[in-house]
C-alpha cells in the first residue's frame, strides 16, 4: 500500500463481486490489475496513484463483498478498511460503490451500509450498456436525486464515464454526500444504543452475528419487542432501497434475459454440460499441443545455434564452455522453448474466464463436489490451478467455511500446472507421438490433466471424511452474464503469464541449472567422455544411490537424478534432462536423445510405459516451492507439511502402477 | 586454467546464494494483502 501524503486523498473502491471494480481500478490508476468475468479475482489488496480535477489521490480497490456483515475473509477486510481498523491503510476519504447496473436493488444494499458508516459515497453505476441492451438501465440523474449521492454510469471495460466519475468524486470530497438513510424502527435503535458511541457502529455490531455478550443481550430485547434480529436488516435495508427505486428502473427485456439462460439449459445440464465441459478441455489441451509445434521448432533451432555460435567461442576453456552450453543454453533454453504452449493455454484460460463460463464450471461440478463433501465454489480455484496453484491457493479466501477452504488448498495442487506442460509434451514428443500417432499424442495430454482432477474428488473425501469431517454447505454462486472476451485483457493475461514464465527461467531455473550442471560436471573433470564424467559425478553418484526407491517405476538414475532436482521447481526435470543428455552431443534434439537413450544392458531407458510414470509421477508431486510455501502461508507448515508427504506418496505409487501395468501390457 | 576455475567457482555460488536467497524469501509472510490470514482477520 503506497502511503497516503498530506496532500493526496484516499478513495475506495468496493462493491459486490464481478461488477468491474478492478477494471475501474485499472482504468483510474493505469494499473494492470487481472480482471476476470467471474466472482473472487481480487483477492490481493492493490492499490495506486490517480489524479482527480484537482487533487491528487490513492486508489484502492477492495475485495468484492455482498454486504458488510463479516460472513467470510474478504467481507470483514472490507468493514476493516471502511472503519479504519486496517493497520497500515488511512480510513478513506471516499468510496466509490460500484454497482452492476442491470441489478440495482441487490448492489445498493451494500452501498446503503457503506454510507451509513458515515463515509461520502459515490455511486458508479457500471454495465451502464449491458444494462442498456436489457431496458433496466435507470436514469442516472433521477436516480441520483432520489438516492442523495453523484450518480455517474459508466462502461469501465471501455473508459466511459470516467471524466464526469473525477468529478462527482471531487465534489464528494468538497460537499459530503450521504444517502438517503434507512429509516430504522425505534426498536432497534433503543437495542442497538448501548453497543457502542457511534449509532453507525452500534448498527453494525447489533446486525453482525457476533457472540458477544452485549451482542446477545441487545438480539434478545430486539426479539422480545417482534423483530427477528437475523432478518430485521434485510428485511428494512430492501423495503427501503424498493422504495427509493419505484418506478426509476425498467422490466428486464425478457428475451435478451431468456438468451442466456437457453445458453446455460446445455452448458450446466447434468448430461450436455457434462459432455461440452469434456469436450472442450480434450479440445484445449489437444490443440496447446498441435498449435505450439512448429513455434516450438523455430525456439529449438534458435537455441541450438546459440549453443553452436557460444560453443564454438569457447573452445579454449573447456570448463566454462561446458557451463554455458551444457549448463545454461540446455537448462534454460531447455525451459523456454515450451514458451508457446504456455501462451496458448493462457490464451484458453483468458478466454474461458472472460466469456463467464468458469461459475457455469462450478455449479456443473457442483454435483460432482457435493458427493466428497465440498461444493461448486472450490472449484473456482481449482480450475485458476491448471494455470498455477500459488494464486489459486490465495483465491480460495473467497471459501466462507474454513474447512471447505482448506480442504480445497489441499487438493488445488492436484490439477496439472502450466509448469508441468513442458514435461508432458517433451514426453509425449518422444514416446507417445511416433509410435501410436498424432490423435493419442493430444488425447494424452487431454488425459494427463483430466487426470488430476479425477485424483482430486476421492482425495477430497477422504481429506473429509477422516480428517476435516466436514458438513456440506449449500451452494450459491451468482452467474455472471456471458461476455465477448475482450482481446485487450487476453493479450495481458498472455503477456503477463509469458513474461513471468521468462522471468522464472531466467533467474530461478537459471540459477538450479548452474547448480545441476556443476553436481554433474564435479569431481570427475577428467574422465574420458562426457558420459563417464556425470555418471561418477556428485549428482550421479547421489542418484544411483537413490535410483532403487524408483526402480519399481522404471525409472533409471538420470531420471531419478531429474525428479530429486525439480523438487524445488518442477520445469527443472527439462533443464536437468537437458544438461544430463547434452554433454558433448549439441546437435541431436532432446527428444531423440531421450528416445535413443539404452540401459548399461542395452535396453532402451525409456519406453512408453516408463514415460507414462514419469508423468504420472510429476502429475502428482509436489515440486513446487513457490506453492508449499502459499500452503503454509495460508494454512500453516503442519498442512504444508501433510500436502507434501500425500501428494508424494500419491506421485511414487501412481508412477509405480503406472510402470507396472504399462510393463506388463508391452508397454 | 585458474582464472577460468575462479570465474566458474564464482558464477556456481553466485547461483546458490541466489536460489538460497529466493527460498528464504518464498517462505516469508506476504506484505499488503487484506484477508492475509497471518493477521488478525484469521
Amino acid at each position: 500500500m503506497p502511503a497516503v501524503t498530506s496532500d493526496e486523498v484516499l478513495i475506495a473502491i468496493a462493491g459486490n463481486p464481478n461488477t468491474g471494480k478492478s477494471t475501474l481500478f485499472n482504468r483510474l490508476t493505469g494499473a494492470r490489475a487481472r480482471v476476470g468475468n467471474y466472482p473472487g479475482v481480487t483477492v490481493e489488496r492493490k492499490a495506486g496513484p490517480t489524479t482527480l480535477v484537482t487533487r491528487r489521490a490513492v486508489v484502492v480497490d477492495l475485495p468484492g463483498a455482498y454486504s458488510l456483515t463479516a460472513a467470510g475473509a474478504d467481507e470483514g477486510v472490507v468493514l476493516d478498511v471502511l472503519t479504519g481498523r486496517m493497520a497500515d491503510t488511512p480510513r478513506p476519504d471516499v468510496v466509490v460503490c460500484v454497482i452492476d447496473a442491470t441489478n440495482l436493488r441487490r448492489n445498493l444494499f451494500l452501498a446503503s451500509q457503506i454510507s451509513e458508516l458515515g463515509i461520502p459515497v459515490v455511486l458508479a453505476l457500471n454495465m451502464a450498456d449491458a444494462a442498456e441492451r436489457m431496458g433496466v438501465a435507470p436514469d442516472a440523474a433521477k436516480l441520483a436525486a432520489r438516492l442523495g449521492v453523484p450518480v455517474v454510469a459508466t462502461v469501465a471495460t471501455e473508459g466511459r464515464g470516467l471524466d464526469e466519475l473525477r468529478r462527482a468524486i471531487e465534489s464528494a470530497l468538497d460537499s459530503p454526500p450521504r444517502l438517503t438513510p434507512v429509516p430504522w424502527p425505534d426498536a432497534v435503535r433503543d437495542a442497538a444504543r448501548p453497543l457502542d458511541a457511534d449509532p453507525a457502529q452500534a448498527l453494525r455490531r447489533l446486525f453482525d452475528a457476533d457472540s458477544e455478550n452485549g451482542v446477545a443481550v441487545a438480539r434478545e430485547k430486539l426479539r422480545a419487542e417482534g423483530y427477528n434480529p437475523v432478518a430485521v436488516e434485510a428485511l428494512h435495508r430492501y423495503r427501503h432501497i424498493d422504495a427509493l427505486l419505484a418506478g426509476l428502473v425498467g422490466k428486464p427485456d425478457a428475451a435478451k434475459v431468456a438468451e442466456g439462460y437457453r445458453i446455460d439449459l446445455v452448458l450446466t445440464h447434468r448430461v450436455w454440460g457434462m459432455v461440452f465441459f469434456a469436450a472442450m478441455m480434450f479440445a484445449v489441451f489437444s490443440s496447446i499441443y498441435w498449435l505450439a509445434q512448429p513455434l516450438v521448432g523455430a525456439l529449438e533451432s534458435v537455441f541450438a545455434a546459440l549453443g553452436a555460435w557460444l560453443g564454438a567461442h569457447l573452445g579454449s576453456t573447456p570448463m566454462l564452455r561446458s557451463l554455458v552450453v551444457d549448463g545454461v543454453v540446455s537448462g534454460v533454453g531447455g525451459v523456454v522453448m515450451f514458451l508457446p504452449q504456455i501462451l496458448i493455454l493462457f490464451f484458453f484460460i483468458a478466454v474461458l474466464e472472460d466469456s463467464g463460463y468458469m461459475s457455469r464450471a462450478a455449479f456443473l461440478m457442483d454435483r460432482v463436489f457435493s458427493w466428497c463433501g465440498l461444493n461448486g465454489k472450490s472449484f473456482v480455484p481449482m480450475l485458476s490451478s491448471f494455470a498455477c496453484s500459488v494464486p489459486a491457493i490465495m483465491s480460495t479466501r473467497t471459501i466462507e467455511d474454513p474447512k471447505a477452504r482448506l480442504s480445497t488448498i489441499l487438493i488445488s495442487p492436484l490439477m496439472s500446472c502450466s509448469a508441468r506442460l513442458p514435461l508432458y509434451v517433451l514426453m509425449i514428443g518422444a514416446f507417445i507421438e511416433p509410435r501410436f500417432g498424432a490423435a493419442w499424442a493430444g488425447f494424452a495430454l487431454f488425459a494427463m490433466h483430466v487426470l488430476g482432477l479425477l485424483a482430486a474428488i476421492p482425495i477430497a473425501w477422504a481429506i473429509n471424511a477422516f480428517l476435516l469431517r466436514l458438513r456440506p454447505v449449500p451452494f450459491l454462486l451468482e452467474m455472471p452474464p456471458y461476455r465477448r472476451p475482450r482481446l485487450r485483457d487476453v493479450a495481458l493475461r498472455m503477456y503477463r503469464s509469458g513474461r513471468e514464465f521468462i522471468v522464472r527461467a531466467g533467474t530461478v531455473i537459471f540459477a538450479i541449472s548452474i547448480l545441476v550442471w556443476a553436481l554433474t560436471y564435479f569431481p570427475a573433470v577428467d574422465a574420458p567422455t562426457p558420459a563417464q564424467r556425470i555418471e561418477s559425478s556428485y549428482l550421479g553418484r547421489a542418484g544411483k544411490a537413490v535410483q532403487p526407491i524408483f526402480e519399481p517405476a522404471g525409472f533409471d538414475w538420470k531420471m531419478t537424478v531429474g525428479a530429486l532436482a525439480s523438487f524445488p521447481a518442477r520445469e527443472v526435470i527439462v533443464s536437468t534432462l537437458g544438461i544430463m543428455y547434452s554433454a558433448g552431443d549439441e546437435d541431436t534434439e532432446l527428444q531423440q536423445r531421450l528416445a535413443d537413450a539404452r540401459l548399461p544392458d542395452g535396453r532402451a531407458a525409456y519406453t512408453p510405459a516408463v514415460a507414462c510414470a514419469v508423468m504420472v509421477f510429476f502429475a502428482f508431486c509436489l515440486q513446487c516451492g513457490s506453492t508449499v510455501a502459499m500452503i503454509a502461508r495460508e494454512s500453516g507448515w503442519r498442512w504444508a507439511g501433510f500436502t507434501f508427504a500425500y501428494m508424494t506418496v500419491l506421485a511414487w505409487g501412481g508412477a509405480v502402477v503406472t510402470y507396472q501395468v504399462g510393463a506388463a501390457l508391452g508397454g | 586454467m585458474t582464472g577460468e576455475i575462479v570465474v566458474v567457482v564464482l558464477v556456481v555460488v553466485a547461483a546458490a546464494a541466489y536460489l538460497a536467497g529466493f527460498l528464504w524469501k518464498s517462505s516469508r509472510p506476504a506484505k499488503g494483502c487484506p484477508s492475509c490470514p497471518t493477521d488478525k482477520h484469521r
